[in-house]
This record gives C-alpha cells, sequence and structure tokens, in this order.
C-alpha cells in the first residue's frame, strides 16, 4: 500500500507529457459528385520550408495510380513504406472521407500545412488540390479543392 | 459404264488421300492437337488477337491516362524494379514512424 501512492504518482507523471502532446484533429473531406470510378485521395504534412514531413491517410490501394498523385509522389518519393498501415479504400463519388487521428501537437502553429491530391481513372489528376495551414485559426473553415474535394476542413 | 468406273476411281483415289491426310497427322489419343489443328488455330488466335489490339487501340483513344497502367502487371513498381505493394490497411497495422502520429494509434477512417 505504501509503494502504491509513489507508484500511482510516477506514471501519472510519465503519461501526462505523453498525453500532452497527442491533439485529436478529424479531417473531412467531402468529394464532388463527378460522377466516376473511385477517386485516390492522399492526405499528407509539409513543414513550413514545404519540405515533406509525412503522410497520414492514403485513400486506393493500387500503387501503381499513385504516380498520378504527383505532387505527393515527389514529395515522398513514393516509397509505400510512407504509407504503410495508412491505406484505404479509394473514395466514391459525393462521398466523404474523415480520418480521426492523434495528431503531434507540436505539428499545429508551427508553419505546418496538410496537402491534398487526388486523381481519378478516366478524369483528371489533382497535385495539392487543397493546401490549408495547420493552424487554430485555419481549424473548422471549410474550403474547396481545385478538382474533386468539394469541401475539406480540420477541426481540432 | 466408263463413267461409272471413273467415279469409283475418283471416289477410291478421295478416299485413299483422306486416309494418307489421317495417317500423317494423327490425332493423339491423349487429346493432343495435331500440327493442321494448330496452325488453323494459330491463325484464328493471331485474328482475334488482333480484333482484340484494334478494339482497344480504338478504345484507348477515348481513354484517359489511367488505363495505360492496365498494360502493369508490377504493381508496386516504381520502374526501377525496388518498390514493393503497400500492405493493406488494418487494424493492427503499425502507422509509420513519421512523427505525426503522437499516440501511434492508427487513424480512424469512415467514408460516408
Amino acid at each position: 500500500m505504501k509503494m502504491l501512492l509513489p507508484t500511482l504518482a510516477a506514471a501519472t507523471a510519465i503519461a501526462l507529457p505523453v498525453m500532452a502532446q497527442a491533439r485529436p484533429v478529424t479531417f473531412e473531406a467531402t468529394l464532388k459528385p463527378y460522377g466516376g470510378n473511385g477517386a485516390y485521395v492522399v492526405l499528407y504534412v509539409t513543414d513550413a520550408a514545404g519540405k515533406y514531413k509525412g503522410t497520414l491517410w492514403m485513400a486506393g490501394g493500387k500503387a501503381k495510380y499513385y504516380r498520378h498523385l504527383a505532387d505527393w509522389q515527389r514529395a515522398s518519393g513514393g516509397a509505400t513504406t510512407e504509407i504503410d498501415g495508412i491505406t484505404g479504400a479509394s473514395v466514391g463519388s459525393g462521398k466523404t472521407l474523415k480520418i480521426s487521428l492523434d495528431l503531434a501537437d507540436a505539428l499545429i502553429d508551427a508553419g505546418y500545412e496538410i496537402h491534398v491530391d487526388t486523381a481519378v481513372e478516366d478524369g483528371t489528376d489533382n497535385p495539392s488540390e487543397v493546401v490549408v495551414p495547420l493552424s487554430a485559426k485555419a481549424a473548422g473553415t471549410a474550403v474547396a479543392g481545385k478538382g474533386y474535394v468539394k469541401s475539406f476542413k480540420v477541426t481540432f | 459404264m466408263t463413267k461409272s468406273l471413273r467415279l469409283g476411281a475418283i471416289l477410291l483415289l478421295s478416299t485413299t488421300a483422306l486416309g494418307v491426310a489421317i495417317a500423317v497427322a494423327p490425332v493423339h489419343a491423349d487429346g493432343r492437337k495435331t500440327a493442321g489443328q494448330d496452325v488453323a488455330e494459330a491463325h484464328e488466335t493471331s485474328r482475334l488477337i488482333f480484333a482484340s489490339e484494334s478494339r482497344s487501340r480504338h478504345h484507348d483513344r477515348n481513354r484517359r491516362h489511367h488505363h495505360d497502367d492496365d498494360d502493369d502487371d508490377d504493381d508496386g513498381e516504381d520502374g526501377r524494379g525496388g518498390m514493393r505493394p503497400p500492405r493493406a490497411a488494418a487494424p493492427d497495422a503499425p502507422v509509420p514512424d513519421n512523427g505525426l502520429f503522437s499516440g501511434k494509434a492508427r487513424p480512424k477512417v469512415d467514408v460516408q
């Protein structure tokens, strides 16, 4: 019993900073009703200098199509290790892709940007069709993309 | 009478020629095809392939870039031969260690 309180205090001391470093963030991308095949959609992060930081999600399972996500391909080098474990199905016309994750707190209000590339078979490629800052100011505001994205919103 | 003999001779010769042809290119009991059949089928296949390519070319004119990829059997290759296909997203798949996923938990994804 004597050891319980110190152990609990130590566990809390270790756990709290870890918890404080993560922030639950939701990304919502609603596609236009373009009526074609499922869209390949990739969300990735660049730093203040525009340097690729990492990928958040890849919607679309066939690696041979990834080269049509041109900006992501260029920035990431197209390495599939970048998207292991964070790859899902392509997104249908008019559908909304909602991604919730614990984002590293250090990325918020630090000049980082979210990029969205899209591509559709028999359609067009839209590299960086959405670019929004990861900032408290931009959070909650829906922006339209240049291609298939009707609206994109980050909330945290 | 001469006419009947001539007809009989023609019939006999035809039958003999047919027999010789069959003897030269026998159909094997195990189902393998004869050389003649192979040649005929090869011609037929060529015609089919040509027709198919013809249709494909015609179709390609009306298609966009992604169909160029239909010829790729190499999912995951980048032309340099070094890439492998990504693992399918699974609940227990680890997220990349890129510093973005603070909790190391996989993103929750929903398509509506």
